[in-house]
């Protein structure tokens, strides 16, 4: 029975490909890799926009502001732990 | 150093028949009509017909530039075809940033993600995708372009109907003769959309909406490695209704010269009942030889009037013809006209 | 012929102004506009064409277009099927035509900045595709009149002169490239008169977009106030007549202004964002000038771009900055986007007028709206109403997709 958190970080990269258009699939996006800044994904202040949208849209999760959106959308890990906060463990079924 | 001339130096095309110039040629002077795919009309049982620029076998590598991640097909087209006409010059670094012109043409221009951002906005506003949006605007494929080659000089989009792109040919022939700048990318573009489909087929039931881009590359005389002169573009004759459509053909056809049997005419017939008569009528004393790449490509818009620019210069180039002109008579806005030789 | 061009001028030509429309939120026609730009009015409300209640922001600078002339004469009823872009479009064109006092043309160049076109309809399309799919009724008519050619017919139809229609969709930098191009077919002797100016629509499709990527203000437009939080959306229309100076002179014509200089380029750092250098912004400033032989200290006023966002006007005051150089501490900047709101494909011809009004009325139009100036900015923000010699003015668009262009006028005397 796979780990009911990887299963989520699992979907969450799903999401990120699909929402933000990668060329890669999302296996090759690391938990705990930073998706801003030098050395990352590369995703700029659009992509953050974007997945504010996603993460309210499939999972309800409520971010306020660029400050809030700043530290919980540092990796895959982040966005994670913030759902896990969230309770919104189980993902809302498109 | 007055310049005087304008020389054509390079072309680009993807097209339905594939991401080449050499595609488009094929299936031009094969004179078949391609296959046509079905495209889904949401509420509809029977889908639309387009002609989709197929999946690139081996992708260019310019579409994985960070700038094309977002962008909608419009972009990958427009960027593929302007690589292509531009050639070994894109390593001139310093030269394209500061002398390299850039003109995009549309008419639909970025149709998909403008319907794709409305209909979410809809459904709630709240949710549109902040992604999608800025990449609605016209003159989003120019500016990728711009940034993909590192081209920070004179930038314009062109909007109108198939017209346009010979208006975008005019336009840059005058930065080149005024020396705004030294060599300029003119590239007409579209891509396909249910809702656009749906629109052309309330005018022309049998018409095919078509996809993809065409680029000429022109340069002062003073580049040389050039292959075909550009002689001359009519005047934009504009006309607010079918009447006025003949009477603007027939004057923008007595702009270009007679022609002989040695020269082509590239046409922007669609071999559609009734759709044509205007430059039928307009060109019945024509001598030479003509090419209709709608025919083949079906109803690309600005992309079609480049393809049929790119076709001639082409023909030029492998000494085919001696001269073409070519013939654009929009559905909506201008009968306008030019000659290569 | 519009290649080779059949003459050109030996030396480049003088451009003036002999007509100029416009309408805004601030009212329809020159003399609404001026007073409201002089006294630094600001026309924004809570939006009414569409519904807004799922948005941050609430407010534009909406126009009160006259309702359409019931009576059943032909320009009525043209007047009622007309969408609001191109009621906008015919007004600003009429006024600038009846003050030119222009009767007909053959060849007459019509170049338009807009980045929507008749948007209302396309969107009135879309909605009855998906709502209703079986129902073509109307759809032709909306598709043939969404199209921004359609709109440069309409005008040509209505003032009764032809020519070619060339539209530039360069974003919020269209209407001033649409000036800078008919200016240059003009100097250069390809035509002796050309109508530009640019038009654009509120449109629910342009208005959730920006609210989607967080640029509109939820309080007030504040350009170049430290805690500035966003642009305001506005609409409008703005057209002028531009005749080469010897045929103007020897018709008397009254002679509005000058165009004397125009410079565009390309920012390529990204879609949506500004570099933060202000190098492209600070380039197309110098070309405007270098082509008018004038520099900075010859500059009295500078409408800026000033949409209010953070990123813009911090790179619009570096790249200001960086071109005045000395002549920054005491130059005058405004942005008007604080009264009239962003005019996106209209905002540079609107711009443009705006300066032409100031250099005729010799007054600097204010910003009211500005609570701490940002301290980036070396310069003086005209902050209240104010009488000065005018006698240069600049107008700034750096728009989506890093299209930048400044145009220089000049007064006439």
């Amino acid at each position: 029975m796979s780990d009911p958190l990887t299963g989520l970080k699992a979907q969450i990269k799903r999401l990120l490909v699909e929402n933000l258009m990668l060329q890669l699939n999302a296996a090759e996006i690391a938990d705990d890799q930073p998706l801003f800044g030098p050395g990352s994904l590369g995703l700029d202040s659009v992509d953050a926009l974007q997945l504010v949208v996603a993460l309210d849209k499939n999972y309800g999760l409520k971010i306020p502001d660029p400050e809030v959106a700043r530290r919980t959308l540092q990796s895959v890990n982040t966005i994670a732990g913030a759902l896990e906060q969230h309770g919104a463990g189980r993902s809302v079924e498109p | 150093m007055v310049v005087s001339r304008v020389f054509v130096r390079g072309l680009g095309a993807v097209s339905p028949a594939g991401w080449s110039l050499p595609a488009l040629r094929a299936a031009a002077e094969h004179h078949e009509p391609l296959p046509v795919q079905s495209l889904a009309r949401p509420g509809w049982a029977e889908p639309l017909r387009v002609r989709q620029v197929p999946t690139p076998v081996d992708r260019p590598r310019i579409l994985a530039h960070p700038r094309l991640r977002r962008s909608s097909a419009i972009s990958h087209y427009a960027v593929a075809a302007a690589l292509e006409a531009l050639g070994p010059d894109v390593a001139d670094g310093a030269w394209v940033a500061e002398r390299l012109g850039i003109v995009v043409c549309v008419m639909a221009g970025s149709v998909c993600y403008s319907r794709r951002f409305f209909e979410e906005t809809l459904r709630d506003p709240a949710t549109a995708s902040p992604l999608v949006f800025p990449e609605t605007v016209f003159n989003a494929p120019a500016s990728h372009l711009a940034a993909c080659l590192g081209a920070g000089g004179s930038n314009y989009t062109l909007v109108g109907d198939n017209g346009a792109y010979l208006q975008g040919v005019a336009l840059a022939a005058d930065w080149l003769l005024n020396g705004r700048v030294a060599g300029c990318l003119v590239i007409g573009a579209e891509e396909t959309d249910w809702i656009m489909a749906d629109a052309l087929r309330l005018f022309r039931r049998r018409a095919v909406h078509s996809a993809g881009a065409g680029a000429l590359y022109l340069v002062a005389e003073d580049r040389a490695q050039t292959f075909a002169e550009l002689v001359a573009v009519t005047d934009a004759f504009s006309f607010a209704d079918r009447r006025e459509q003949v009477e603007a053909a027939r004057r923008m056809r007595a702009q270009l010269p007679a022609g002989a049997p040695g020269e082509l005419l590239c046409l922007s017939t669609r071999n559609l009942p009734g759709a044509d008569l205007a430059e039928e009528n307009a060109w019945g004393d024509w001598p030479g030889a003509r090419l209709a790449p709608k025919v083949v490509l079906g109803e690309a818009f600005t992309a079609a009037a480049a393809w049929q620019c790119v076709l001639a210069c082409e023909s030029l180039r492998r000494g085919k013809f001696k001269a073409a002109n070519v013939s654009v008579v929009g559905a909506s806005q201008q009968a306008i006209g030019a000659r290569f030789a | 012929m519009l290649f080779p061009p059949n003459q050109t001028a030996a030396a480049p030509v003088r451009v003036v102004v002999t007509g100029a429309g416009i309408v805004t939120a601030l009212g329809l026609g020159w003399r609404a506009n001026a007073d409201g730009f002089r006294a630094g009015r600001a026309a924004f409300r809570p939006v009414t064409l569409f519904d807004v209640s799922r948005q941050r922001a609430r407010l534009a600078a909406e126009v009160d277009l006259p309702a359409a002339p019931e009576s059943d004469d032909a320009a009525s009823r043209v007047g009622r099927r007309l969408d609001r872009a191109t009621r906008m479009l015919l007004l600003a064109a009429g006024e600038a035509w009846g003050q030119a006092g222009w009767t007909g043309g053959e060849r007459l160049p019509l170049v338009l900045g807009t980045t929507g076109g008749g948007m209302t309809l396309g969107e009135a399309y879309v909605k009855q595709a998906l709502a209703r799919p079986a129902l073509s009724r109307g759809q032709p008519t909306r598709i043939v009149h969404y199209q921004a050619q359609r709109q440069g017919l309409e005008v040509g139809a209505a003032l009764g002169f032809r020519g070619p229609i060339t539209i530039i969709a360069n974003a919020c930098a269209s209407g001033t490239n649409a000036l800078g191009h008919a200016w240059e077919l003009v100097r250069t002797g390809r035509t002796e008169r050309a109508l530009a100016g640019g038009y654009d629509a509120l449109c629910q499709l342009t208005f959730a977009g920006f609210d989607s990527l967080q640029a509109l203000s939820p309080t007030r437009c504040r350009p170049f106030d430290a805690g500035r939080d966003g642009l305001a959306l506005g609409e409008g229309a703005a057209i002028l007549a531009l005749e080469s100076l010897e045929p103007a002179r020897r018709r008397n014509a009254e002679i509005l202004g000058e165009i004397i200089g125009y410079g565009a380029a390309t920012d390529t750092h990204h879609l949506t964002q500004p570099h933060p250098g202000g190098d492209t912004a600070c380039a197309t400033m110098t070309a405007a000038c270098a082509s008018a032989g004038i520099g900075p200290a010859q500059v009295d006023y500078v409408n800026a771009h000033g949409t209010g966002t953070p990123a813009n006007d911090a790179t619009e005051a570096l790249a200001i900055n960086r071109w005045a150089g000395p002549r920054a501490p005491t130059l005058p900047v405004s942005s008007t986007k604080a009264g009239i709101g962003h005019l996106l494909g209209a905002a540079g011809a609107a711009e443009a007028v705006a300066c032409l009004m100031a250099i005729r009325g010799q007054w600097l139009p204010p910003q009211l709206s500005l609570i701490a100036p940002d301290p980036a900015g070396r310069f003086r923000i005209v902050q209240a109403p104010a009488d000065a010699p005018v006698r240069v003015a600049l107008s700034n668009s750096f728009g989506f997709g890093g299209a930048n262009a400044s145009l220089l006028l000049r007064r006439w005397s």
